[in-house]
């Protein structure tokens, strides 16, 4: 069965992007990442334009992002007042990254950017935790150890407008959630992810909040983050595809489920061994198609 | 597939005896000409869509070539141009914008393009990409107009959207004078709405002894058709309800998440008492 997508002028097989949007659940329920990551390049690898695949890949974590906010809400993990202080900075980000976006596209190379931010974050990303995960594998184990070790005399601390925000167990100037929340609203409108992967070490080691707010509350943000960045993408660059955007959202949801349910069964070193390693093959993957001649010197420009 | 095969009245049959030479026609057989049939007159675009294919069927007098070529209406398009920067990737160097290019076009024909018509009267007739690329208008370019209108060529073909295909219509053995021949052409999902024109044209000695054209309505119909109008003229009222829905399906399925889950665990909660029993009784199995 095929659905015809207006805004991509393409149809697709539904069974194939549920599929894709099952896989990339399956990822995100196995490692407690957003998936959005995943979904712009693999859409591009099934022939859909990168504008239109990172905005459509954007709008489908809003439903994703939702469940995960609902059921860390009821758990009362999710700080919404400093939620609250990074969407601030994440509006600002996302207006930039979309006006960014569109004068790129005016240019022609918006596709090339988009390319180009993939390799660059997942190549960073997926050496990083695959290191890490082979460091952590070959030593014995050793007691956990809790990551908000105390450190005095950072320059972050002696910043301006200092704010508590007591469920986190913080006092932070308000600049640098919002500052944190400008890098992730540019990250989504750019690429279509929810920046989950660069928000949870941030909101660690930065804003050093308790472990147990950090994942709801960059969910709750990331579910702010894509509805703006939703809105302006399709108001300024025409490209989010709704039909895509709830064939994803549907095959991502139930594939969380199903993800969630393995990862109990699989360590946690090895479960980031095969993250780093899925990341890594999908850097590699854009790459190639970057250095790789084209068949056709053209490409289609949509949207705008 | 979404094809509707209504709206006659739509069909312009335009059958003309294209009497080009009065040689030609002398050399007519006398039965009287099979007439063309293109189906379906309108192809509508809808939520299950995937292309669709026209037949065309008919048949051609004894001696005589058939050639069958779809047009799409014309576009002006911009494309991003690839090249190599920093020696090392390929990506968009500029843009660069094709007017008055079809949106579809295909060819097929029952002879290669030389033995059918002289080249005059191919590029009068349309047959073959050469006799189209002249009127193509390219701005936005530094390389010559002719390179930058095969590579739309190929990526038009690599979509196929564009297809030339001569000598492809085998004909029928003779019956009663008359040759018949059968063509199914693929009309892409991504192809441009409005009216594609389908002309068929009996060819014999390098003259046109009959032409038949009729069009066919391809557009956007139901919701499809009312995302895109949204999405093109309302951006931002299509984003919201965009979010709307997304929302509205993010609560569904965690609705839905919440039943699948209840019905995954509810194994192991019916198991845990009688568990929890043989740990009360020191592991030991109860029996039943």
């Amino acid at each position: 069965m095929h659905l015809f997508l207006p805004i991509a002028e393409t149809s697709v097989s539904v069974p194939l992007v549920v599929a894709v949007g099952g896989a990339v659940g399956i990822l995100s329920g196995l490692f407690g990442v957003g998936g959005g990551w995943l979904i712009t390049p693999v859409l591009m690898f099934l022939g859909i334009s990168p504008m239109v695949a990172a905005a459509s890949g954007s709008a489908a974590i809003v439903a994703a992002s939702l469940t995960g906010t609902l059921q860390h809400s009821r758990n009362g993990t999710v700080d919404f007042r400093i939620g609250f202080a990074l969407f601030g900075g994440a509006v600002v980000g996302s207006v930039a990254g979309v006006k960014l976006l569109h004068w790129l596209n005016r240019l022609g190379h918006v596709n090339t950017v988009i390319r180009i931010l993939y390799v660059v974050l997942l190549g960073c990303l997926g050496t990083i935790m695959l290191v890490r995960s082979i460091r952590s594998l070959r030593r014995p184990a050793t007691p956990a150890v809790h990551p908000l070790r105390p450190r005095r005399g950072r320059w972050i601390d002696a910043l301006p407008g200092r704010v508590a925000f007591p469920r986190s167990d913080i006092e932070v100037s308000v600049i640098v959630p919002v500052a944190l929340g400008f890098l992730t609203g540019s990250l989504a409108s750019l690429m279509g992810v929810g920046g989950g992967f660069v928000m949870v070490p941030l909101m660690l080691y930065v804003l050093r909040m308790r472990m147990h707010v950090v994942a709801g509350t960059s969910l709750f943000q990331i579910l702010l983050t894509c509805i703006v960045v939703t809105v302006l993408q399709a108001a300024e660059n025409h490209t989010v595809d709704l039909l895509l955007a709830l064939l994803l959202a549907v095959g991502s949801a139930v594939g969380a489920v199903v993800g969630a349910r393995w990862g109990r069964r699989i360590g946690g070193d090895q479960l980031i061994s095969i993250l780093a390693i899925i990341v890594l093959a999908v850097a590699c993957k854009v790459t190639l198609d970057l250095v790789h001649v084209p068949d056709v010197l053209l490409s289609h420009v949509v949207g705008g | 597939m979404n094809r509707s095969l209504g709206g006659a009245g739509r069909v312009l049959t335009v059958t003309t005896a294209l009497v080009v030479a009065g040689a030609a026609s002398a050399t007519l057989p006398a039965a009287a000409p099979t007439p063309v049939s293109v189906t379906p007159s309108r192809i509508s675009a809808g939520l299950f869509h995937d292309g669709g294919t026209l037949y065309v069927h008919g048949a051609v007098a004894e001696g005589s070539h058939v050639a069958v070529r779809i047009v799409g209406p014309t576009e002006s398009r911009r494309f991003s141009r690839r090249g190599k920067i920093a020696g090392i990737i390929w990506g968009g160097v500029g843009q660069v914008t094709f007017r008055n290019a079809p949106s579809l076009y295909s060819l097929s024909t029952s002879a290669p393009l030389d033995g059918l018509a002289p080249r005059s009267l191919r590029e009068q007739l349309r047959l073959g990409y050469d006799t189209f690329v002249q009127a193509i208008v390219v701005e936005g370019t530094g390389s010559p107009d002719r390179a930058i209108v095969d590579q739309l060529i190929r990526l038009k073909e690599s979509e196929g959207l564009y297809q030339a295909a001569p000598g492809t219509i085998e004909l029928a053995p003779a019956e009663g004078g008359a040759r018949a021949y059968h063509v199914a052409l693929p009309v892409p999902a991504s192809a441009s709405p409005g009216e594609i024109e389908v002309t068929v044209l009996e060819l014999r000695d390098g003259v046109v002894v009959r032409s038949d054209v009729q069009s066919v309505h391809l557009e956007h119909v139901g919701i499809p058709a009312a995302l895109l109008r949204l999405a093109r003229e309302r951006g931002t009222v299509f984003g919201l309800l965009s979010v709307f829905v997304l929302l509205l399906t993010g609560f569904a399925v965690e609705l839905v998440r919440g039943g699948i889950v209840a019905v995954l665990e509810r194994p192991a909660r019916d198991v845990r008492p009688d568990a929890q029993a043989g740990a009360d009784t020191g592991g030991k199995a109860t029996g039943s």
